[in-house]
């Protein structure tokens, strides 16, 4: 525990060291920044400007291997999770240093271009995953009361949509026509939503809030048919709510790993280029 | 409950809306795609398309013609750091038959100086801070891009004054007092309020900018003025028709010792080199007033003036070299070029009058003549004139001081209508330094300023503004053509200063300051 008024770097990442030597990498090349402009000039085809570029491709394809670790590495070395914390510094370091090498803004010419979008595309996506990865299933243990498998979700929800169809046969008409407007459409099938990332919460109480106007004026019956059937919506949202959030922890890497295999190629190519003319 | 497929050994049933995850193989195929459209964007653009895909931005449209042959510039896996080389500039912008080359260093340690030795020097103190052509000149910045605008801190790679205000030092000819040496007698002020004057009774622009401007007319270029001419500015008041020289006695041929001129008839009669002009001068033009002769009008280098003097000289200094063709003496500021193209223009004109003549002899001195002038003419293109050609010896020892008195006495009152503007030394009228380039390693585009200043809001070395008022001439000191109206650095940096108009190096300075030498015959000769 950190004493009082002292800083805990550990409360707000789990990887301190590897925190500290980002830090320091990003100090070397803002310094080194700072002594090409005060030298120099800054300038991609420089001196300068190309040992930013070969540090960014170094720790590109440092960042690289931890996707193909495990399949081609026939040695182990190192563990997995330091892999991983190098990846992801590493990454960020490659994106840092390769605005260095571009002097901070966006380049000229289709490949140049074309390598610039697809650093930033790999960058962003992959703190979008970092950040998706530590947010999301935290969110989903706390603000929800269903647990669920994902790959089940549409499964169980037809069950749902069944009880639920049933139900609202034996339900007064009050009940049921609220049914039929304003549940049913919403209970058949899983429906991904953007307003679950935001609130996930009132995303499943703002839709159920209807029902408590309705209860009022029931039989105690009828209420506790109303009840079940709150309960079955309820229970509906919350997989909604699941499904949305664990989709995005399943398809983040579609729009990381594919941009990163291209990367590495064009930045072969951007060398090659470079190389010979 | 329908089943999708079994699960395990076991054949355990899924469910028909049992989500499969993802194959990660998905991923490793759109990486594929992705890959293959870019590595076909290239192949396309290489062997195809040409549209510099791998170009790092558009060239200048200079260059536009010939921007998909990148092997034109670029020398394949010569250099990471640079690939184009002088060699490839050159190509087509040093098309130049001169040894230093327009566009290189050595050309630019060359600047209006003349001197070679700066070569060498300065090739030894900066030939290490020496850069390539592409490292100031850099393409690909889009097609719009001005790559012969460069920043100033390439100049102060070498220059130590990277600033035009506070580090750009004092104009030359102010820090060392470099005065006008026009060698004439001209009094601003005075000719100014004449001009005024004669403006207003013509009815034509008598502001003091319109009289400033009816002598320093702008060239064509509005850069520079165009060198003052008599004829042009100054004849209309000056020589004009009533001026007569003095009575001065005849030549006695048959008494050397007898100071006099030569009078027409006897030019004429001599036949000598370079009087042709006397078969066509009208004799009615001379005077005789018993023994002595006096001529009226006198023109402007007037030949019979110009002839006598140059006949008092040879007298005085039988030894001139090719002085002798000179119609002024020799001055510094006369390059040597400039004096031997006046004397083989004499020499010309001694041949014209010679070309008609049958005898041998004289058909010899022609030869001579002729060979004399291709000589020049070559030792002028292999850059080996000799200045010291034009010196001249000592005075003749046989001449006595009194007739030496006689003579440049006799050379003063000859060169009396000449005195009021020349000087007049050893029997020699100095010459005029019509064109006086004041910034010798820099450019001043007299036009661009004009629009916003006036002439005399810079020009304030001549009081001319406050003196317009005034009766009393001013004095020679205050008045005189040897002072240098020109501005010092100051002047300029009250418009030509940080936020202000443009204080860039380039703004006054080129790097490459003689690239109009690569005029179009060499172009041609070239074959390109």
């Amino acid at each position: 525990m950190s004493r009082p008024g002292t800083f805990a770097l550990k409360k707000w990442v789990r990887s301190p060291a590897w925190m500290v030597a980002f830090i320091v990498g990003a100090g070397i090349t803002l310094v080194a920044l700072v002594a090409n402009a005060w030298l120099g000039s800054l300038d991609p085809g420089n001196a300068w400007g190309i040992t930013y570029g070969s540090a960014a491709a170094f720790f590109m394809l440092a960042a690289a291997l931890y996707g193909v670790r495990r399949r081609l590495l026939a040695v182990r070395v190192g563990a997995s999770q330091k892999w991983l914390l190098f990846h992801v510094y590493g990454g960020a370091l490659f994106m840092l240093l390769v605005f260095a090498h571009t002097e901070f803004r966006l380049p000229s010419g289709g490949l140049n271009l074309w390598l610039w979008w697809l650093s930033l595309i790999v960058t962003v996506s992959g703190f979008i995953g970092i950040f998706l990865q530590r947010w999301i299933p935290r969110t989903l243990n706390s603000a929800l009361e269903t647990e669920v498998v994902y790959e089940r979700i549409p499964e169980l929800v037809k069950e749902i949509s069944g009880r639920a169809e049933e139900l609202a046969e034996n339900c007064p008409p009050a009940v049921r026509e609220h049914y039929l407007n304003q549940v049913r459409p919403n209970i058949q099938r899983p429906q991904r939503r953007l307003g679950y990332f935001f609130d996930i919460t009132g995303g499943v109480r703002g839709r159920a809030r209807d029902v408590a106007v309705l209860s009022r004026v029931l039989s105690r019956d009828d209420r506790e048919k109303l009840d079940e059937l709150e309960r079955l919506y309820r229970t509906k949202l919350e997989m909604d709510a699941q499904y949305s959030l664990q989709t995005a922890l399943r398809t983040w890497l579609f729009a990381h790993v594919p941009v990163s295999i291209a990367l590495v190629v064009v930045v072969a190519l951007h060398v090659y280029v470079v190389i010979k003319y | 409950m329908d089943k999708k497929g079994t699960f395990s050994d076991m054949r355990l049933g899924v469910g028909k809306d049992y989500i499969f995850p993802a194959r990660r193989s998905k991923m490793i195929i759109a990486g594929v795609i992705v890959v293959a459209v870019v590595l076909a964007a290239y192949v396309f653009d290489t062997k195809v398309f040409d549209i510099g895909f791998t170009s790092p931005g558009a060239v200048s449209s200079n260059h536009a013609i010939f921007e998909s042959k990148c092997e034109l510039c670029h020398d394949p896996f010569a250099s990471v750091t640079n690939s184009v080389t002088n060699n490839k500039c050159a190509v087509c912008h040093e098309n130049s038959l001169s040894e230093l080359g327009i566009y290189s260093f050595a050309g630019h340690y060359l600047y209006r100086s003349g001197d070679p030795a700066r070569v060498e020097k300065a090739l030894a103190e900066y030939g290490s801070r020496e850069k390539p052509c592409a490292h100031c000149h850099e393409e690909h910045q889009g097609r719009n891009a001005r790559i012969s605008v460069i920043g100033d801190h390439e100049c102060a790679a070498c220059h130590e004054h990277d600033a035009f205000v506070g580090a750009h030092p004092e104009f030359e000819f102010v820090r060392s007092s470099i005065p006008d040496d026009s060698t004439m007698k001209f009094t601003h002020v005075h000719h100014t309020k004449l001009v005024v004057q004669r403006n207003e009774k013509l009815g034509r622009d008598a502001s003091l900018e319109g009289a400033c401007q009816y002598c320093h007319r702008p060239e064509a270029d509005g850069q520079h003025f165009a060198p003052i001419e008599f004829d042009a500015h100054c004849g209309e008041c000056h020589l004009a028709g009533a001026d007569a020289t003095k009575k001065f006695a005849v030549k006695d041929p048959g008494d050397p010792t007898k100071v006099g001129v030569e009078t027409l008839a006897m030019l004429i009669a001599a036949r000598k080199p370079g009087t042709l002009w006397a078969l066509n001068t009208n004799p009615n033009e001379f005077k005789m007033i018993g023994p002595k002769i006096s001529k009226k009008p006198i023109y402007h280098e007037d030949p019979w003036i110009v002839e006598n003097l140059r006949m008092i000289r040879r007298h005085l200094y039988p030894d001139q070299g090719l002085s002798d063709l000179l119609k002024t003496s020799v001055e510094d500021f006369a390059g040597t070029g400039e004096l031997y193209a006046e004397a083989i223009r004499t020499l010309q004109s001694y041949s014209e009058g010679l070309r008609g003549r049958p005898e041998p002899e004289v058909q010899t001195d022609l030869e001579t003549i002729d060979s004399l002038i291709v000589a020049v003419r070559n030792a002028a293109a292999a850059g080996t004139l000799d200045r010291a050609a034009f010196a001249t010896g000592p005075m003749a020892a046989t001449v006595s001081d009194e007739m030496k008195s006689d003579l440049f006495d006799l050379a003063d009152k000859l060169a009396q209508a000449c005195l009021v503007c020349h000087y007049v030394e050893d029997g020699m009228i100095r010459r005029v330094r019509a064109d006086q380039r004041v910034f010798t390693r820099g450019e001043f585009d007299h036009r661009a300023h004009l629009v916003q200043t006036g002439c005399l809001d810079c020009h304030t070395g001549i009081p001319i503004t406050t003196a317009m008022t005034q009766q009393e001439a001013l004095s020679q000191a205050i008045d005189g053509s040897f002072i240098q109206n020109v501005p010092g650095i100051d002047n300029c940096t009250q418009c030509h200063a940080p936020r202000k108009a443009d204080d860039s190096c380039a703004t006054c300075h080129f790097m490459h300051p003689n690239k109009s030498g690569q005029n179009e015959e060499l172009v041609r000769s070239s074959g390109r």
